[in-house]
């Protein structure tokens, strides 16, 4: 039993704190997540894992998203982010984008963003659907929508940036 | 066939439309501009997207810490090669047949994993944890009591009492089992791999209950031989002498180091190979006088006492030796914690240096299938016209086949028309059949006074047919039989 789930650390470990670091922004909170993810399979192994452990840890995400709503740590969180401490000018560049990016984000519907990280992920559709819980036949709308809607509301922030620039 | 809705043109993207619907799809575009170009969109904002997504890509190497907390000294790289960590690729889903990933990280004990608990597993796991203290409390006082109860101590002074306990958790054979036995465990068993050692006694009861059996340094009396040969055994009195220091130091002695702890006077017998871990140093502690005075058989005597066996140092000597030890000990856990450090920080690097180069493989557009050649392509159309330039070219309307939808008028090269004139383009009408073959009525308007062309079907080499109506030269070519060529001409209007 242990050995399974270290060899499902081992698999996908790192492509499960990669996606909480997209979903999430923080780090921390990622590893915190991935952890507990790891520590429910080790409580009940899971059949079919990947699905399995992406599902339980944006369920984590989504319950600690409500908790943070409540204590307001969200807010102060993405204005972390956006002031970040001086950094020399391609990381604040990269900073500034990648806080665009979050924020943009941060626009789309739970669905849909997560829909878009797993695809990043590597997951096909049916990997997806069974994540999210969703019919095979909609994810493609599904990522369509995400798709358009990601990048419209960068190049609105993007826009607004530009203005403000000037 | 409608228009292709949106999802399906990003699962087009994606690679997750079957064979036939990507069959029926490029039959569409070829006919469809407007879905070609939202085709083309659609390619777009998927490479944009991923683009953003991977702007997220962490700067730093991801689940480092984690993964050394989780996976223990199997995720650490080897000290002596700590540069080779490997980036680990994702390996087919769990669970395939065995996931030949090399050795499995050894896991012993779930308690690897800390928790995040929630407020009734806070309260869950205290009661836990009180319960086992006070499990580990009956039985150190069962074996108190039971040791007090055969030496008889309760006959003695308290003050007597109190000088000889020290002496009873210091005795030789504790240090000697104890040094083995917490070795036995495996490093992996101390949560996150930390160097903060647990107290012996645990250590031994843990090994011992993890393995099933008893450690090797319980089930060994070769520590033992040699103490039971020492000449001159010495009453317990004397033994409670010894300062009670010494048995803090080697508390604090960490489970797998190799500095023994300084030998005492051994005084006492050898522990029972089948001696239970949790009272062991209490019942080794237990002096027994018969067996200590009784003649000694023969065994083999220790080949080279140490002074202190030889010749029992003072109180102070022994204090100075405690010190030192502790001393000892505490150096030899920062060292070894600057080297987990050291490699820890390598790991780290080679996991940085691996993390930035996965991100442009991580970004690799998801396989799309290869492009189904377009019917222009099929149809080699240089260039698609309308029915006008078409009229125009031709000097009067195009030609159809009558009962048959076309699908698109293009110009074709000469060339590609047996027995056209090469100096004239050819306006070729496409049709496709319910196979999906494609059909192709060439047409060309031919100079005034040529009459070398026929006004009757003819079939060229290539199975062709070919005749003229009115000016223009009219080609029927495809994959089909000549005899259906014949049928179809009679439907050319």
């Amino acid at each position: 039993m242990t050995g399974d789930v270290g060899q499902l650390f081992e698999a996908y470990h790192e492509s499960l704190v990669r996606m909480l670091w997209r979903r999430t922004g923080d780090r921390d909170r990622a590893e915190d997540i991935a952890q507990e993810t790891f520590a429910r399979a080790v409580a009940a192994p899971p059949r079919n894992p990947r699905p399995w452990l992406f599902a339980v840890a944006l369920n984590l995400v989504r319950e600690d998203a409500r908790k943070e709503i409540r204590q307001g740590r969200r807010l102060q969180l993405l204005k972390n982010e956006v002031e970040a401490p001086p950094a020399p000018d391609e990381h604040l560049e990269r900073n500034e984008r990648v806080a665009r990016v979050r924020a943009a984000l941060a626009q789309l519907n739970d669905r849909d963003r997560e829909a878009l990280l797993l695809k990043a992920e590597g997951f096909n559709y049916d990997e997806i659907a069974e994540t999210l819980g969703l019919a095979k036949g909609a994810i493609g709308t599904t990522l369509a929508r995400a798709r358009r809607r990601l990048v419209d509301a960068y190049e609105d922030m993007e826009g607004q940036a530009h203005h403000v620039a000037r | 066939m409608s228009h292709v809705d949106e999802g399906t043109l990003h699962a087009l993207l994606d690679g997750e439309l079957a064979p036939a619907e990507v069959l029926d799809v490029q039959t569409h575009f070829a006919t469809c501009p407007a879905c070609s170009s939202r085709l083309d969109a659609a390619r777009k904002l998927l490479a944009e997207t991923e683009r953003l997504v991977t702007a997220l890509e962490p700067a730093s190497p991801l689940g480092g810490q984690l993964a050394a907390r989780f996976m223990g000294p199997a995720a650490e790289p080897p000290r002596s090669a700590p540069a080779a960590a490997p980036a680990t690729p994702l390996p087919p889903p769990w669970p395939t047949a065995g996931m030949p990933r090399g050795p499995a990280p050894s896991f012993d004990s779930a308690v690897l994993i800390p928790n995040n608990p929630t407020g009734t597993e806070v309260r869950r796991s205290r009661l836990r944890v009180l319960k086992w203290a006070a499990v580990f409390l009956v039985v150190v006082s069962g074996g108190v009591l039971s040791i007090q109860i055969r030496t008889g101590l309760f006959d003695k002074k308290p003050t007597e009492m109190l000088k000889i306990r020290p002496e009873e958790f210091s005795s030789p054979a504790t240090a000697d089992q104890d040094g083995p036995a917490a070795a036995g465990v495996p490093p992996a068993a101390a949560p996150g791999g930390a160097s903060s050692a647990p107290s012996p006694g645990v250590a031994t009861n843990r090994a011992a209950g993890a393995a099933g059996a008893p450690g090797p340094a319980a089930s060994s009396p070769a520590p033992a031989s040699t103490q039971t040969a020492t000449p001159a055994p010495q009453p317990p009195r004397q033994a409670a002498a010894t300062p009670a220091p010494e048995a803090a130091s080697r508390t604090q002695a960490p489970p797998a180091n190799p500095t023994p702890a300084p030998p005492l006077p051994a005084t006492k017998p050898a522990p029972a190979p089948a001696q239970k871990a949790a009272p062991a140093p209490l019942q080794k502690a237990a002096p027994a006088p018969p067996q200590t005075s009784a003649p000694a058989p023969p065994q083999t005597p220790a080949p080279a006492p140490t002074a202190e066996t030889a010749a029992p140092a003072d109180g102070e000597d022994r204090d100075a030796i405690a010190a030192r030890a502790a001393k000892a000990t505490e150096e030899l856990d920062r060292e070894r914690t600057r080297e987990r450090a050291a490699a820890a920080t390598a790991a780290l690097d080679a996991e940085r240096r691996a993390a930035a180069r996965q991100p442009a493989a991580n970004a690799a557009p998801t396989p799309v299938p290869a492009p189904v050649p377009t019917i222009d392509q099929r149809a080699r159309i240089s260039n698609r016209i309308g029915l006008d330039e078409a009229a125009h070219q031709l000097g009067g309307p195009l030609h159809a086949i009558d009962g048959m939808s076309r699908q698109l008028v293009g110009v074709v090269s000469p060339r590609l028309v047996p027995g056209s004139d090469t100096t004239r383009a050819v306006v070729r009408a496409v049709y496709v059949d319910r196979t999906g073959r494609l059909i192709f009525l060439d047409q060309q308007r031919v100079r005034a006074g040529q009459t070398d062309l026929p006004f009757t079907p003819t079939a060229g080499r290539s199975g062709e047919l070919r005749w003229m109506s009115g000016q223009v030269l009219l080609v029927l070519q495809s994959d089909v039989p000549t005899d259906s060529l014949r049928f179809l001409w009679r439907r050319v209007r």
